[in-house]
């Protein structure tokens, strides 16, 4: 059974995504989430467009014209400074919320 | 900041919207190009590949439309469709666009040029730095209401100019005032070369400078040591004149002029553009001179207004608590002239509207009704074209289009149409208001000058554009979403072809009922204008102002040297001017009639009336031999002044002046012919009984007054009456040179023929008239139009059922009389709850009505009639077309 990718979740891969492999177009992205998480969570690719429109209208990732591996007009999606500012921080806090999480199911588990 | 980002973003996104979409559609062209590349390569047939692919990209378009609605604004995007398709709405339809837009246009046009007004007049700072500052301070008499019942005589007192012991008492002791200053209007006379000319200027203290927060351009202002009789010979002149007589060059300081008779010295000259906007001093002075030039070295007093600058934090009542100790130690000192005495400090651009605010509010009210009724008038055009169009909207609502769309397209249309009325509107404003300052009297409007557009017009005329667009079109948007309060969409299609024609019938009825109503309560106060007016024209003066001729005088030193005192030229000048052909008859007097207020004087004494008792007060006139024969005022009793009375302590009164002291005597005795009255040192022997003329204005009561011989209480203020053959300014010239003859030096004033003076005297009622008259001419218009187009649509919408009646034998009069009745039925509501808000509203006229009672029964029937009238007239015609339609013609298009 595949997940539904969380909503609000997808940003942060795209932006995780952009920074590990450097400009990358839109369906590379798309791949790329789909085989991080093993293809255990599934996306319907159309929704990686508005997500990927708001990060660049909110200076976070810039978008170019390219020409793709086997030769396909595409455009490619990178990082910008702001966008890493932004990936590091909210890696933070969603490293501390996870652990909150983990040690609140350990504490309960423990009882 | 991030949603700032994002804001901006998508604002541009409106705008490059075209564009974008291209570049989105390639993306994602080749988003799915580069899957089922991939796909192929895992041996899937190419066209099993794409179809996968398709598969997990999911809906292109529903991807497609989500970007889209990130990407811009969506709500904006659609406002700018709906204003483009407006637009087209409009230009398919030029006779529709024309006729909203010039109705608009009059309703916003007269909203804004009474805005423009308000705002200049009421709202905006006086043009000094500092405004806010500005304050006018006055001695406040103490007065004993039971003495004057007349309130208008207590507002007076309560306005009463400071003389210049108070002011050089309140200037010294203060602690609230940068600066206070005296001033007045003063017209010099300007001799040396060429023609006697009389230039506008002020007299001022020397704290004026700082008061208005200005300074002369070149040289300096005046010191204190200036305004003292004897050093006062000095004069601030303006720019233009500076360049007029003097070439423009600085040597012209210390030069001198010859001003009323004496050379001044030019200390300095005023900045370009100088004027002095102060209540009852706006003008463009050309020169200023110390307040001392008025003073004579025997009278070393004077009273002028006073204007005060205050220190930065001070209120008007600080300062005013302030001033009020200064005063009480000056009551302390001179009890007798200050005794009871308080201050009153009240902000300068209060001060100087207040004569005309409540007119201004009467006129703002006016307009706005003229609005209300124009936007009725839209409201239901706009919903006669949205039941034309109730087609498309049903089908629009079907195929899905939101109620919230539906009604947002609508209002659109009507914003689009009010905000062209609009800016037509202030088009016609401005023309309008230039038009309506040339014709307004200068004493009515203070701050005319001032009336211009500014930001805060250009404001109001596009708030009040919207609100006008959002007003017509609420019902419209209404009436035309109600389809959606059916649930399925085949009853949607059916409700919105049936029954917003039904129901918007008695909405577009109830509009032209209150369309009615609301010019009624115009008509009625323009009525009552009109009445009180016709009233107040028709008041006999008691005096002839036909075929005469006026013009005044300032007369000078040389004249006062003359032997009598100015009366020696005055009969000289009378004689050459008496010689002219065609002169009937000459005299003159120091207080023209309609024109002047003189102040009244007190303090006079009655032979065998005690001392002690009441206070007795009369209006004092100078007037020559002659004077009462020029203006036919006939003689009750005794005789008229001759030339032997020049010197003589003679007197006549008039039948007020017995009336309130005399009242025993009956009309045949010779009381209170010589009877003595002690005015000022002399007493004065009764010699004759004139009748009442209406000496201050046709509306206004005649007051006890006393005439004497010109040359026996001489005064520097001289105006000529002179009654001639013919027309009156024919023989200005004449008269010209008579004068001349005697002075060449004599300046002359205001040569116009007498019964001007009488027409000036009703100007500001007139003014008034002429303005509610166009607004109720204006509603009137707008709601004959209302009419038409309710019972035109009324008849169309009816012509299957007329022709039904014609098929089954009505005749043309039974249909006339249906068509007739029922639009005489909505008239009559109309007019008769107009009258109900006009007897509840027309009070705020009361202060205008000349002998008129603000509810005049027979103004209020002449009205309904009238409105009757044009009501029965409008909508005679499309009832007239009801009686056409063809029984057959009419069944086949049902």
């Amino acid at each position: 059974m595949k997940t539904d990718v969380w909503q609000g979740t997808l940003a942060l891969m795209v932006l995780k995504t952009l920074q590990s492999l450097g400009a990358q177009h839109g369906y590379g992205i798309a791949r790329r989430i789909e085989q991080t998480s093993a293809d255990r969570l599934s996306i319907n690719h159309g929704t990686l467009y508005p997500v990927l429109l708001k990060l660049e209208q909110e200076g976070a990732i810039e978008s170019e014209w390219g020409v793709s591996d086997n030769n396909r007009k595409a455009k490619f999606y990178s990082i910008t400074r702001a966008g890493r500012k932004r990936l590091a921080a909210e890696e933070r806090e969603w490293r501390e919320t996870t652990e909150i999480i983990d040690r609140f199911f350990a504490a309960g588990g423990a009882s | 900041m991030r949603a700032v980002r994002r804001m901006w973003s998508r604002l541009r996104g409106v705008f490059t919207g075209g564009r974008r979409d291209s570049d989105m559609t390639a993306e994602l062209e080749s988003h799915i190009a580069m899957m089922t590349d991939d796909n192929i390569r895992q041996g899937m047939p190419p066209e099993e590949a794409r179809r996968a692919a398709m598969l997990t990209f999911g809906s292109l378009e529903s991807a497609k439309e989500s970007v889209r609605d990130q990407r811009g604004l969506p709500w904006m995007e659609t406002l700018a469709q709906d204003v483009r398709f407006a637009l087209r709405m409009l230009r398919k339809n030029p006779g529709f666009a024309a006729a909203a837009m010039l109705t608009l246009a009059l309703g916003i046009g007269a909203n804004s040029a009474i805005f423009t007004v308000i705002n200049a007049v009421l709202l905006r700072p006086l043009p000094y730095p500092g405004a806010d500052r500005l304050v006018m301070v006055w001695e406040s008499k103490h007065v004993d209401p039971n003495m004057f019942p007349d309130p208008e005589m207590v507002k007076t007192f309560k306005h009463w100019q400071p003389d210049n012991r108070e002011l050089d008492r309140w200037s010294r002791d203060n602690r609230s005032f940068d600066a206070l200053a005296a001033f007045r209007a003063w017209t010099f006379s300007f001799t040396g070369s060429g023609e006697p000319e009389r230039l506008d200027g002020a007299l001022v203290t020397p704290g004026i400078f700082a008061v208005l927060g200005a300074q002369p351009a070149l040289g300096r202002g005046f010191t204190p040591q200036e305004n003292v009789v004897g050093n006062d010979r000095v004069a601030v002149i303006s720019h233009r004149l500076w360049l007029r007589r003097f070439g423009g060059t600085p040597s012209a300081l210390g030069t001198a002029v010859t001003l009323d008779g004496y050379p001044h010295q030019i200390i300095g000259v005023l900045p370009e553009g100088f004027y002095l906007h102060l209540p009852g001093l706006e003008v463009a002075p050309d020169v200023l001179a110390p307040t001392a030039h008025d003073m004579s070295p025997r009278r070393k007093w004077t009273i002028h207004p006073v204007g005060g600058r205050l220190k930065p934090g001070v209120s008007a009542e600080q300062a005013k608590a302030d001033l009020q100790i200064a005063m009480k130690g000056l009551a302390a000192e001179q009890p007798r002239l200050y005794g009871g005495s308080t201050v009153n400090v009240i902000p300068m651009v209060e001060d100087m509207s207040e004569t005309v605010r409540q007119a201004l509010l009467v006129l703002a009210g006016a307009s706005g009704c003229v609005l209300l009724i124009v936007c009725a008038n839209m409201a239901n055009l706009l919903l006669v074209r949205a039941i034309a169009r109730r087609r498309e909207a049903g089908i629009r609502a079907v195929l899905g289009a939101s109620r919230g769309r539906l009604i947002q397209q609508t209002l659109a249309e009507g914003v689009v149409v009010a905000v062209m009325g609009g800016v037509l509107g202030l088009v016609l404003a401005q023309v309008g208001l230039r038009a309506l300052t040339a014709i307004t009297p200068e004493a009515l409007l203070p701050r005319s000058n001032e009336i211009a557009l500014d930001p805060r017009v250009f404001a109001f005329v596009l708030a009040a554009s919207a609100l006008t667009g959002l007003l017509i079109a609420a019902i419209p948007a209404w009436q035309g979403s109600r389809a959606y309060n059916r649930e399925s969409l085949h009853e949607r299609l059916k409700e919105a072809s049936r029954s917003i024609a039904g129901g918007s019938a008695r909405v577009r009825r109830v509009l032209l009922v209150a369309e009615i109503a609301l010019a009624m309560v115009l008509l009625t106060g323009a009525g009552l204008l009109i009445r009180s007016f016709a009233r107040l024209i028709a008041v006999d003066p008691g005096f002839r102002a036909d075929r005469a001729l006026t013009l005044g005088m300032k007369l000078g030193d040389a004249q006062a040297g003359a032997d009598p005192k100015y009366a020696g030229f005055v009969d000289r000048t009378l004689d050459m001017v008496r010689r002219i052909p065609g002169v009937r008859s000459a005299a003159a007097t120091n207080s023209l009639p309609m024109s002047w207020g003189f102040t009244e004087t007190w303090g006079l004494e009655i032979e065998g009336r005690p001392a002690d008792g009441p206070p007795v007060s009369a209006y004092l006139r100078s007037v020559t031999p002659g004077y009462f024969e020029t203006l036919s005022i006939p003689l009750r009793k005794g005789r008229p002044f001759t030339a032997d009375d020049s010197g003589r302590q003679v007197a006549i009164v008039n039948e007020a002046m017995v009336r309130r002291y005399w009242p025993s005597a009956a009309a045949g005795s010779a009381e209170p012919l010589t009877r003595r009255v002690k005015v000022g040192e002399h007493w004065r022997e009764i010699v004759g009984v004139m009748a009442n003329i209406k000496h201050d204005g046709q509306g206004a009561e005649v007051s006890p007054e006393i005439y004497v011989p010109y040359g026996s209480n001489p005064s520097p203020y001289a105006s000529l009456i002179v009654r001639v053959d013919g027309d009156p300014m024919s023989y200005a010239s004449a008269i010209r040179t008579a004068i001349w003859t005697v002075d060449r030096n004599q300046a002359i004033e205001n040569i116009q023929p007498f019964d001007r003076v009488l027409s000036k005297s009703v100007a500001t009622p007139r003014f008034r008239l002429v303005l509610l008259g166009l607004f109720a001419g204006l509603a009137l218009a707008v709601a004959v139009v209302g009419i038409y187009g309710v019972v035109a649509y009324a008849v169309s919408e009816r012509t299957p059922e007329f022709g039904v009646r014609m098929a089954l034998g009505a005749n043309r009069a039974s249909i006339l009389r249906i068509v007739l009745g029922e639009a005489l039925l909505l008239a009559s509501i109309g007019i008769v709850l107009g009258l109900a808000i006009a007897r509840a509203t027309t009070k705020v006229l009361s202060a205008f009505l000349f002998s008129t009672s603000a509810t005049d029964a027979r103004t209020f029937t002449v009205v309904a009639a009238i409105m009757l009238a044009v009501a029965l007239a409008a909508s005679y015609i499309p009832a007239r077309r009801a009686t056409r339609v063809d029984p057959l013609a009419a069944l086949r298009c049902e």
